[in-house]
């Protein structure tokens, strides 16, 4: 039996569905969740959240967030985040100098910090995205 | 009696007048439909998030985190979400009154407020509340980053300033013709019924483990819900400040016809009056020649 999954941003919802299995990037490693997994509560490194359904698997791009797993729903709640399709290596990379810049400018900031590990992890999500693209 | 100059003024100025009702009417439209754009888009988030807490409040036990432990003593904080400017009906009034009317019930006359938008800044001021923190200048297109300030305070107030409750007053986007005054306690969070939410065997698995992951789920609710409140107030704005400027456009056409009528006759007894003049000069030439 699938589990129903929902993926929302604070400005979008991203994905509605069902899933047989599907991964992400817990706090303390990357996670896989099938059905009849035990509630889990965690937040999320910037990446991505893979959901797989049948044969297809689709690709969410989030920096940062919460996700819950309950019997039967999978809830994953981030403030921003996008369809990996939608993220663009030129513009992931183009972003990733910009957050590298501030971090250099200001090394104690945090909120830089933060920002240039969003900016790696979208490019990296970026790169896998074009890659499977090719395949 | 006004003069026929008097009157054309008059209908000059309002016609003024509701030119410019008529443009913000439209500008108001515009900015009404992407605002409502962006509160459906945002609501299914704030549900979430909403829903996540509630789940936590019913299953977890690891860790009560004090955004779960009911109160018994504290001040109130009210986070007043209002708009910057007016014209727009009795939208903030009716926000204000509902939200004050609670605070008065729970907390006395001498609550803290977290205020977003200048209408609330000023109602706090009159009322001499404790402002504990204001944000005035909101953009349209809200990001949470944005209110990051504003809800720390809120969520400072609570863990440090041993606040009793949290409460969020908003004006919730129904329809262009209504919206409803809506004011809602936030933390502690609320506690559901037996039958909602989630049912299951023990506790969640934490990762991390609880009591960091919650420490990041409570302020990030919060935060959640003050974003979605604001998108709310914005869509509701727009909405009532078209509805108020097409009613502000409409009462200056009654007026102008109106006046347009009042200048016609007086217009129409001025030339009967010359006339007569004449007719009667006319008259009097004649009776003398004879």
């Amino acid at each position: 039996m699938p589990i129903r999954v929902r993926v929302l941003a604070s400005d979008q919802p991203l994905l509605e569905g069902e899933a047989d299995f599907l991964t992400f990037r817990g706090a303390d490693g990357d996670l896989g969740v099938l059905p009849q997994h035990a509630p889990l509560l965690t937040w999320l490194k910037p990446g991505e959240v893979m959901v797989r359904q049948g044969d297809g698997e689709r690709h969410v791009f989030l920096e940062g967030g919460f996700l819950e797993v309950l019997p039967d729903l999978v809830t994953v709640a981030a403030e921003r985040g996008q369809l990996s399709s939608e993220l663009g290596l030129e513009a992931a990379e183009e972003a990733l100098r910009g957050a590298q810049e501030r971090a250099s400018r200001d090394p104690e900031s945090p909120v830089a910090a933060h920002l240039f590990e969003v900016a790696q992890a979208r490019v990296a999500a970026a790169q896998l995205q074009r890659r499977r693209e090719r395949d | 009696m006004a003069t026929l100059r008097d009157i054309r003024r008059h209908i000059r100025a309002i016609r003024n007048i509701e030119q410019i009702t008529r443009a913000m009417q439209m500008v108001a439209a515009a900015k009404m439909r992407r605002a409502q754009a962006r509160v459906a888009a945002g609501r299914p988030y704030a549900i979430a998030m909403e829903e996540m807490v509630a789940d936590v409040a019913k299953i977890g036990k690891e860790y009560h985190h004090p955004f779960l432990v009911p109160r018994e003593e504290g001040p109130g904080v009210l986070i007043l979400v209002t708009s910057d400017r007016g014209l727009a009906g009795s939208l903030n009034v009716n926000t204000l009154r509902a939200a004050h009317s609670y605070m008065l019930r729970n907390f006395g006359p001498r609550y803290q407020v977290v205020v977003l938008g200048r209408k609330g800044l000023e109602f706090s001021r009159r009322m001499q509340l404790q402002v504990l923190h204001h944000r005035v200048g909101i953009s349209d297109q809200v990001g949470p980053e944005e209110l990051r300030p504003s809800m720390e305070a809120a969520v400072s107030a609570f863990l440090e300033g041993g606040a009793r409750e949290v409460v969020l007053a908003y004006p919730r986007f129904r329809n262009l013709l209504s919206q409803v005054p809506t004011v809602k306690v936030l933390v502690p969070v609320p506690p559901r019924g037996e039958a909602e939410g989630p049912h299951t065997e023990g506790d969640y698995i934490y990762e991390p483990d609880a009591r960091a992951v919650l420490e990041r789920l409570m302020p990030a609710y919060v935060e959640a819900e003050m974003l979605h409140a604001v998108r709310e107030l914005q869509a509701s704005f727009y909405s009532a400040q078209m509805v108020a400027m097409r009613n502000a456009s409409s009462a200056a056409g009654d007026v102008i016809r109106e006046l347009s009528l009042t200048a016609n006759k007086v217009r129409q007894a001025g030339i009967t009056r010359e006339l007569m003049e004449i007719i009667g000069g006319a008259e009097a030439l004649q009776a003398a020649r004879r």
